[in-house]
């Protein structure tokens, strides 16, 4: 067990490029994988890792969250002493926002958290991440390395700006580079980071001292040009970060491949969420599916195929449905016919609804809307 | 800490008439319908009646039961003034300790745990029937007939009355005769094994039935008969709705069997949710080969073959070119390749190899039935097991 981390995951302002998802929630609590969230991802790899104590900075929009999170039962975070800790996004000054700017902020925002943290390590993740990191190995590897910082990484080329991490000879990285997306030099930076509580606290220091914003490109650069040990440790398994509604429905399929799931899915590190009661899953005799995940509770009289559906939906008799994400309680009326369309929680799909997305612009139905 | 009802659920049971199902582990742990173990519905039962102390006597293999109920929590009975407390046979000082022996000795002997509630009114529950029921109307009407004790009873037919325990009721409406299993029965009211009783008068019967030298300590043998010999009001509470007992194969392949009529048992209605403790699984998922048809399926399965008519429990894998069909899995079962598994009970991660058969569909003679394999048995590639088999051991694979 490794009792002497702390976890800090945040959750930063949601991408508008997520459109109706984030209309209610952050990123960090979209439903994702027919039963989870966001954030579930993140908690668990922590918990998983024995982490037994983890506080979340919060931003705006946080009410699902809270719900989904409540005490922080479901992941064995509810204790007497410390446990689940919500940090909601209000301590900085009176007037905030309730937003923002980035990552150092957020930390800033709970600096007196942080410094009241007993424990001596501290692992940070951002909430918005799906990965299933084996946070464990990466502890193992900090500390048998000797880093100050051990940096988790992915050889991915993420579309999207980010921080790359360049080794050196040594095997500790010569250099933090920013790539404004696609293939680059070194690996790509999860923003997943282990260090000493303390170290953490002065590089918040030198960033609010010498004015800077940037945790990852001002802080922990900074850090690696003054001859800092920044470690690498290469997650190998599935990773995506979910910036646009098309990334968001891309890795829905993903979870479609067998190799993919299964290996996102193993039996000692699992996924843990917001349990419901539910029943078992009901197929009548009219269903026909093909490769789907299918969550409980949901009742199925029609055709399925490349579906997602989360806990509780309902598809009538005769719907048809091919490449599509039902999410919680949604239900498809019979004889509807949908293709790439995302139902968002509560959805209501009617009779004989025709609807056609494409893969690059699913259509999404918004929470509790009536189609 | 005063509470009105208490219940006390008898869970101690082996449910000998399982055989290999129950070799291991008490019929009230037994998973049941995909999602649940038998003991989930009087738990949860108890949870939506407002009930919250329950004791749940444990005496046959308890160990995977004490920690599938733990702390309550699925069910949210693990308030802090109240919850569910595991009762095993104890030790008392200066005496050997002793084991149940019998459904009333059980609760003779956990006096002082239900006097520390100093309870109006005691709930026995037994683990092994399927069926919602609210005890708070139950409750209503012991009170509102003034009975010593009231017992849920449920309509059956003439022909099935000889094989339960049936209360005769009087023109007043109360019960005036109980009779275990009569060849001509009177009356087509049988027993629930579901009783609520005044605590007063229960306590007095049970004291005074454990010094009856010719007692068997059973509440339907002895506690109901001294009951109506002493004169006191016992009340029949008519239950409509599902009820099925779950003692034998047969009865348990049913039942399951129903669970694929969702509304039978109307286990969607959010008013009187079933919970269960579950395992930490994904939502299965059914790939390209898959076929599945009139059955459910439970987080954490991975079909690839065909399934029709079955019910498949979490973590079931069913491969490509297996065939399931009118069949039980219960939670990591694993049909292999090419097998074939029919009118079945696969028990807990129980596994049928490559190209075995299991069970057959029913010929019409006397000695077909429902094949079962136990849990942890492997059925070797190729083999054949018969209908109406049991099975505690391996099977070998077929030469």
């Amino acid at each position: 067990m490794n009792k002497d981390y702390h976890g800090i995951i945040y959750t930063l302002d949601s991408d508008s490029a997520l459109r109706e998802l984030v209309a209610h929630r952050n990123t960090a609590s979209i439903p994702f994988g027919g039963r989870y969230r966001m954030i579930d991802f993140a908690l668990s790899s922590m918990v998983n890792a024995g982490v037994r104590d983890v506080g979340v900075i919060m931003e705006r929009d946080y009410q699902s969250l809270l719900d989904h999170l409540s005490n922080g039962k479901d992941w064995g975070l509810s204790r007497r002493s410390g446990g689940l800790r919500l940090l909601p996004p209000f301590g900085l000054r009176e007037a905030h926002s309730g937003s923002f700017s980035g990552f150092l902020e957020a930390l800033q925002s709970v600096q007196s958290y942080i410094e009241d943290i007993p424990h001596e390590n501290i692992v940070i993740s951002s909430g918005d991440l799906l990965a299933n990191f084996d946070i464990a190995a990466a502890m193992e590897q900090h500390e048998r390395s000797g880093a100050d910082i051990t940096a988790v990484c992915a050889d991915a080329a993420p579309y999207f700006p980010h921080h790359r991490f360049i080794p050196g000879e040594d095997g500790f990285s010569s250099e933090m580079v920013f790539s404004s997306g696609g293939k680059g030099e070194g690996l790509a930076a999860t923003e997943v980071y282990l260090m000493k509580k303390e170290l953490l606290l002065s590089i918040m220091d030198y960033c609010a001292k010498s004015g800077k914003e940037h945790f990852h490109r001002d802080g922990i650069a900074h850090y690696i040009a003054g001859g800092g040990k920044v470690g690498i440790y290469v997650h190998e398994g599935y990773l995506c970060r979910v910036a646009s509604a098309q990334d968001y429905f891309e890795a829905s399929m993903d979870m479609l491949e067998p190799e993919i799931m299964l290996q996102f899915f193993p039996e000692d590190r699992p996924i843990r969420t917001k349990e419901r009661a539910e029943v078992s899953t009901y197929y009548s005799d009219e269903a026909k599916v093909r490769n789907c995940l299918v969550a409980d509770g949901c009742y199925i009289e029609g055709e399925l195929e490349d579906c997602v559906l989360f806990r509780g939906v309902r598809i009538g008799k005769g719907a048809k449905l091919k490449n599509c994400v039902i999410l919680q309680d949604a239900v498809v009326e019979k004889g509807a016919d949908l293709r790439c369309v995302i139902a968002d929680k509560d959805a209501v799909i009617s009779e004989n609804c025709f609807l056609v997305g494409s893969r690059r612009l699913p259509i999404i139905v918004p929470k509790g809307e009536t189609v | 800490m005063k509470k009105e009802c208490i219940a006390m659920l008898l869970a101690g049971g082996q449910g000998s008439r399982l055989y290999a199902l129950t070799s291991n582990v008490a019929k009230p742990n037994m998973p049941f319908g995909g999602k649940y173990r038998i003991i989930d519905f009087p738990l949860s039962n108890c949870a939506n009646s407002g009930i919250d102390v329950v004791g749940v006597l444990t005496q046959y293999r308890p160990m995977k039961l004490n920690a599938y109920v733990g702390s309550g929590q699925p069910w949210d009975l693990d308030g802090d003034n109240g919850g569910v407390f595991i009762l095993p046979p104890y030790m008392s000082a200066g005496e050997k300790g002793n084991w149940f022996s019998g459904t009333a000795n059980a609760i003779y002997q956990n006096l002082d745990f239900i006097d520390m509630w100093d309870p109006e009114y005691v709930l026995i529950l037994s683990g092994d029937h399927i069926y919602k029921m609210d005890y708070s109307d139950m409750l209503r009407e012991h009170k509102e007939h003034d009975a010593a004790a009231t017992i849920a009873v449920i309509q059956v037919s003439m022909q099935e009355a000889t094989r339960f325990g049936i209360m005769n009721v009087g023109e007043d409406g109360y019960i005036n005769e109980f009779e275990e299993k009569p060849p001509q029965p009177k009356s087509d009211l049988a027993s629930m094994g579901i009783y609520i009783f005044t605590w007063k008068t229960l306590r007095q019967a049970l004291i005074e039935d454990n010094s009856d030298p010719d007692t068997q300590f059973d509440f339907g043998k002895n506690i109901i008969p001294k009951l109506l010999n002493a004169g006191e009001k016992l009340w029949p509470y008519r239950f409509q709705g599902y009820w099925r007992d779950v003692g034998t194969i047969s009865s348990l392949w049913d039942a399951n069997m129903d669970m694929l009529t969702p509304e039978l048992i109307g286990l969607y209605d959010p008013e009187w949710p079933i919970m269960s403790r579950s395992p930490i699984r994904p939502p299965h998922v059914v790939w390209k080969t898959a076929d599945i048809r009139h059955s459910i399926v439970t987080e954490g399965c991975v079909v690839e073959g065909s399934v029709f008519n079955s019910v498949l429990s979490n973590q079931v894998t069913v491969k490509e070119g297996a065939k399931v069909e009118y069949s039980v899995l219960m939670p990591g079962a694993v049909v292999e390749a090419g097998a074939e598994v029919s009118f079945a009970i696969l028990g807990e991660n129980a596994h049928v190899e490559a190209g075995a058969k299991v069970g057959d569909t029913p010929d019409g003679t006397d000695s077909w039935g429902v094949a079962t394999v136990g849990p942890d048995v492997t059925v070797g590639a190729g083999a054949v097991v018969a209908p109406n088999a049991m099975l505690y051991e391996n099977v070998e694979a077929a030469k």
